[in-house]
């Protein structure tokens, strides 16, 4: 790959490709300006590129964000069948990267592993093994991840059909090579190995945890999943792009309204069109509001796990209040499919801000009893205080975001880091803590509910009383209804947008937002299709989930539900 | 309250039919089981999935599934008579669904909560069973993406009139047959 | 740091004497659990508990429920079965056969109209997607089915005709911001709103919520 003739880039892509001419990588990568820098490199150069990328004082992208294999089968103008594409971040710098691997034709799609490198592409790397067939040798365990051991194929690819389904049956469940090798200390019975889940309280119902057991104490752990892959990514492709809307819903499902946010900024950007001011508020408002109601069930069902239900009816109740509000506005209360792209599906009642303020009144007083009840508490401190501790070092390896990252020392939150959606406009503050223990996190989730209300407080004090709320594009968004029934100009664009679909143009770009759990991000591909040619999200609870096993060595069975508690894992999210 | 949609009224329970007088307290009797039996439902929530989270806002103090006597949750099939499945059944833990209902003492009663756990909702897809009678029998569906509360409550209701007209289980008749 | 909060030090980690003896602990806990029973015992109009079904939630007239198909004024549906609901639904729930209708004015009509509540997700694409007016969703939520084809739902089940009431009234619906007329949210159905006594307390903040007339009794939810 030369870099002669390059076109001029922008000063973060020319500022890499200069380091990268410097260093011993020269001539054998190829930078592009795309929505990010993005950088093309061959796999046999791959190894040295990743650890050149995080170790260079300069770049130190130590944050392994997202591997997302992609099928260019029908896709113009890419030069290979297969391409992996990173995306990686430096927390200290606060940039991201792209690096898209080209995996030659010819044998199977082959690159190596990197995670030796960063430990959170581990897991990535197995799901893109599962779901592309992508080799890394080298990787310790590379079986499936999300889907079963009987399926046969890779469903991602362009040439499998959607709906073909493989029968599993119980025996097939392959259980890891550890787990039935007799004890390592013979002499030692109290070792035995159990299974935790998939149908347990505890884990949630879709997780199931191989752990190795010395008396109390977890000797060795491994967590399997998949048990709710229900193929996000494969019905987006076969989807329009209003159409993915409902299923983004139900990524996050106990914040459903951040979802699809992020997903329709993506598809706002490749189309270029800007949502009107009033449109942009009602989303923040409204995903802060999901936000409190994400930390409500994460906190009331981690007290839980660990005894103390009382929390969890009163955490329940200021979500109702925010039900009331969400149906109100759109009609449904969970899923709401409130955001269409280029802005909201239909205009906010008359009373949307008095509701707004009615439960900024009611909310504190639930967070108020909780906080009573829960903060200083000798047995929950005891519970929580010390264990699952997770050091700062590990979190930015492991690939966290979001609270968990927060509660280890970290202060990277989206909305400050790259603020949308009039986050810089508020006085709002970042929640950290330093530990890294469920303690940590639990004090990091209570803050940031204050935070979320400190937010929408001020968003309704500048929120305009009238104004449209979505793009006047009528190629985007859907014309009024009385200008469809009675106007023929509307109709036709009314028509072409249902049946056609939008058409977004030929490109790709990752966007991405604080989600509830971390930095939830959507890189899309477009080939001016109606729908879009590859979603991935970039789930934030993959890489905690991943590293859960490795968190709970050592720890007792009761801890480590206490810790799965706090990382909060959404299955949906979790496993797309 | 008439059956949502059919026409076709379930058998009901007739105490007046039977021969005689030692008929009375038996036919009495299963009267009061079947009541005693739809009022004291303990239910497994079988929760994956966002239907899962509705299921929570169900027991919690707006809605209160205690009223109807279903208070005690418990997530050991050995101790539930209800099973719930409530959100996606995908092809992985399809067996593991089976395992949890075989594993259920009769009489045991199975609710699928939401469009997912009914027939696959809008997961037409490679790992999404369609529709869990593929693996178990099924008494009521509840529709709705997630049913509201009050939906899954009427579902409930609808299962224990179906109790109480005397109708114990469906496990008699095969998964297969079961499937429409 | 500007715009930062440490919750590890602002909380403070060392508990006091009183906190780590477990005795003051249980009688805080419970002062706070106790006030909330109390609370309810005494203001019982305030509790949030829904009586369902003697009292049923008040949603919103945005509610995405039970579909209906809208007639015209002779009886006729205003549906002219132009398949667009059925491309914009995402779970392809939604079947229609067209026949042509003998009104010249009218064109088509569907011969066949079925939605499968089973597979239906209630995200309200049908509703926007109609050219025609002619397909809505209601507040009613009251589906429970024995069986798979008790859930197909034909034009029978699905109809609404004009001057019969619909069940619990109208919800999900296309309006209308060109000319001036609301959603239907704010104009003709009740907001979900608290108890008497929340209300008042609200007012004096200077909050005053909607409170109109809707079907079934009004509750207190929050």
């Amino acid at each position: 790959m030369s870099t002669v003739e390059a076109p001029s880039l922008a000063p973060a892509a020319e500022k890499l490709r200069e380091r990268l001419e410097r260093s011993s990588l020269r001539g054998r990568t190829e930078v592009r300006d795309l929505d990010l820098p993005t950088i093309e490199v061959s796999p046999a150069d791959w190894l040295e590129l990743a650890r050149y990328l995080r170790d260079d004082p300069e770049c130190r992208f130590d944050l392994f964000l997202d591997l997302a294999g992609v099928d260019n089968a029908k896709r113009r103008g890419r030069p290979t069948r297969f391409e992996a594409v990173f995306h990686l971040l430096s927390v200290s710098a606060n940039e991201h990267v792209r690096v898209k691997v080209l995996l030659p034709d010819g044998a199977g799609p082959s690159l190596p592993t990197v995670h030796g490198v960063w430990p959170a592409a581990n897991w990535f790397e197995r799901e893109a093994f599962d779901l592309f067939g992508f080799d890394f040798p080298g990787h310790p365990n590379l079986r499936r991840l999300l889907c079963h051991d009987a399926f046969v194929g890779h469903p991602l690819r362009k040439d499998y059909a959607p709906g073909q389904r493989w029968f599993f049956a119980e025996e097939d469940l392959r259980m890891p090579d550890w787990a039935s090798n007799t004890d390592e200390r013979a002499g030692h019975f109290e070792t035995s190995t159990i299974s935790i889940g998939p149908s347990h309280p505890a884990t949630h119902g879709i997780i199931h945890l191989i752990a190795r057991l010395d008396g109390e104490k977890i000797a060795r752990a491994e967590t399997q999943i998949g048990y709710m892959h229900r193929c996000f990514e494969k019905m987006a492709e076969t989807h329009t792009w209003n159409q993915v809307i409902p299923f983004c819903d139900r990524l996050n499902y106990v914040s459903a309204m951040i979802n699809g946010v992020g997903y329709v900024r993506t598809v706002e950007r490749m189309l270029g069109i800007e949502v009107p001011d009033r449109g942009r508020l009602v989303r923040t408002i409204l995903s802060e509001f999901s936000r409190i109601m994400d930390h409500c069930v994460n906190i009331g069902t981690n007290l839980v796990d660990i005894g103390g239900l009382t929390n969890f009816w009163y955490l329940y109740q200021p979500r109702e209040g925010i039900y009331g509000l969400l149906e109100a506005c759109c009609g449904a209360r969970l899923t709401v499919s409130y955001v269409r792209v280029g802005g909201l599906a239909i205009d906010v009642p008359d009373d949307f801000v008095a509701r707004c303020r009615a439960l900024l009144e009611s909310i504190p007083a639930f967070l108020n009893d909780v906080d009573r009840l829960v903060t200083r508490n000798k047995i929950v401190r005891n519970r929580l205080a010390g264990t699952g501790i997770v050091t700062r070092e590990q979190a930015i390896a492991y690939g966290f975001t979001g609270p968990v990252l927060r509660s280890t020392g970290v202060p990277y939150d989206v909305r400050r880091a790259r603020p949308y959606d009039f986050y810089d406009r508020f006085d709002w503050d970042v929640a950290v803590a330093s530990e890294g223990d469920n303690y940590a996190r639990y004090l990091v989730r209570m803050e940031e509910m204050r935070q979320s209300l400190s937010i929408i407080r001020q968003a309704l004090d500048v929120f305009p009383p009238s104004g449209p709320v979505d793009s006047d594009d009528w190629h985007v968004v859907l014309p009024p209804k009385d200008a469809v029934y009675h106007d023929m100009e509307s109709l036709i664009y009314h028509f072409k947008l249902i049946m056609e679909g939008i058409r977004v143009p030929v490109g790709e770009r990752y966007e991405w937002i604080e989600g509830a759990n971390g930095e939830l991000g959507f890189y899309a591909i477009s080939e001016g299709g109606a729908g879009p040619y590859r979603l991935k999200p970039r789930p934030p609870c993959f890489p905690m989930m991943a590293a859960f096993e490795d968190i709970i060595v050592g720890s007792t069975i009761s801890d480590a539900v206490a810790t799965l508690g706090t990382l909060n894992i959404i299955a949906g999210e979790l496993e797309r | 309250m008439a059956l949502a949609g059919s026409g076709k009224a379930l058998p009901t329970h007739d105490p007046g039919k039977g021969g005689g007088g030692a008929d009375f307290f038996t036919t009495r009797l299963e009267t009061m089981v079947a009541w005693a039996r739809s009022s004291s439902l303990w239910p497994l929530p079988f929760a994956t999935a966002c239907c899962g989270i509705e299921f929570m806002s169900v027991v919690s103090s707006h809605y209160d599934l205690s009223r109807f006597g279903a208070e005690v949750v418990r997530f050991s099939p050995r101790q539930a008579d209800l099973l719930i499945v409530a959100g996606t059944v995908v092809d992985k833990l399809a067996p593991t669904l089976r395992k949890i209902y075989d594993q259920m003492p009769e009489p045991k009663w199975v609710i699928s909560m939401g469009v997912c756990a009914s027939s696959g909702g809008f997961y037409r897809a490679y790992h999404v069973t369609q529709g869990i009678d593929e693996i178990v029998p099924v008494d009521v569906y509840v529709p709705g993406c997630p049913p509201t509360p009050e939906e899954l409550m009427y579902g409930i209701l609808e299962l224990q009139r179906k109790i109480r007209s005397g109708e114990k289980s469906r496990d008699r008749r095969s998964a297969a047959a079961a499937v429409s | 740091m500007s715009g930062i909060i440490d919750v590890g030090t602002a909380r403070g980690r060392k508990l006091s004497l009183a906190e780590r003896l477990y005795f003051p602990g249980i009688l805080k806990g419970l002062a706070v659990t106790m006030r909330h029973l109390v609370r309810n015992l005494v203001r019982i109009r305030n509790l949030p508990t829904i009586l369902y079904p003697e009292k049923k939630r008040d949603y919103s007239g945005r509610f995405r429920g039970k579909h209906i198909l809208t007639t015209r004024d002779d009886g006729t549906l205003k549906c002219v079965a132009c398949y667009m609901c059925a491309e914009a639904c995402p779970a392809e729930c939604i079947t229609i056969v067209a026949g042509e209708h003998p009104k010249l004015a009218y064109e088509k009509y569907p011969v066949l109209f079925e939605i499968d509540m089973l597979r239906c997700v209630f995200c309200g694409f049908c509703v926007d997607a109609c050219p025609k007016d002619a397909i809505w969703m209601t507040r009613d939520y009251e589906l429970a089915f024995f069986n798979r084809q008790e859930a197909i739902f034909g034009i029978d089940k699905l109809v609404a005709k004009p001057g019969l009431p619909v069940k619990d009234g109208l919800g999900y619906r296309p309006y209308y911001p060109g000319d001036g007329t609301r959603p239907p949210g704010d104009a003709s159905s009740s907001p979900v709103i608290p108890g008497d006594g929340e209300r008042a307390n609200l007012r004096e903040k200077g909050i005053d919520l909607h409170h109109t007339e809707g079907p079934g009794p009004l509750n207190r939810t929050f």
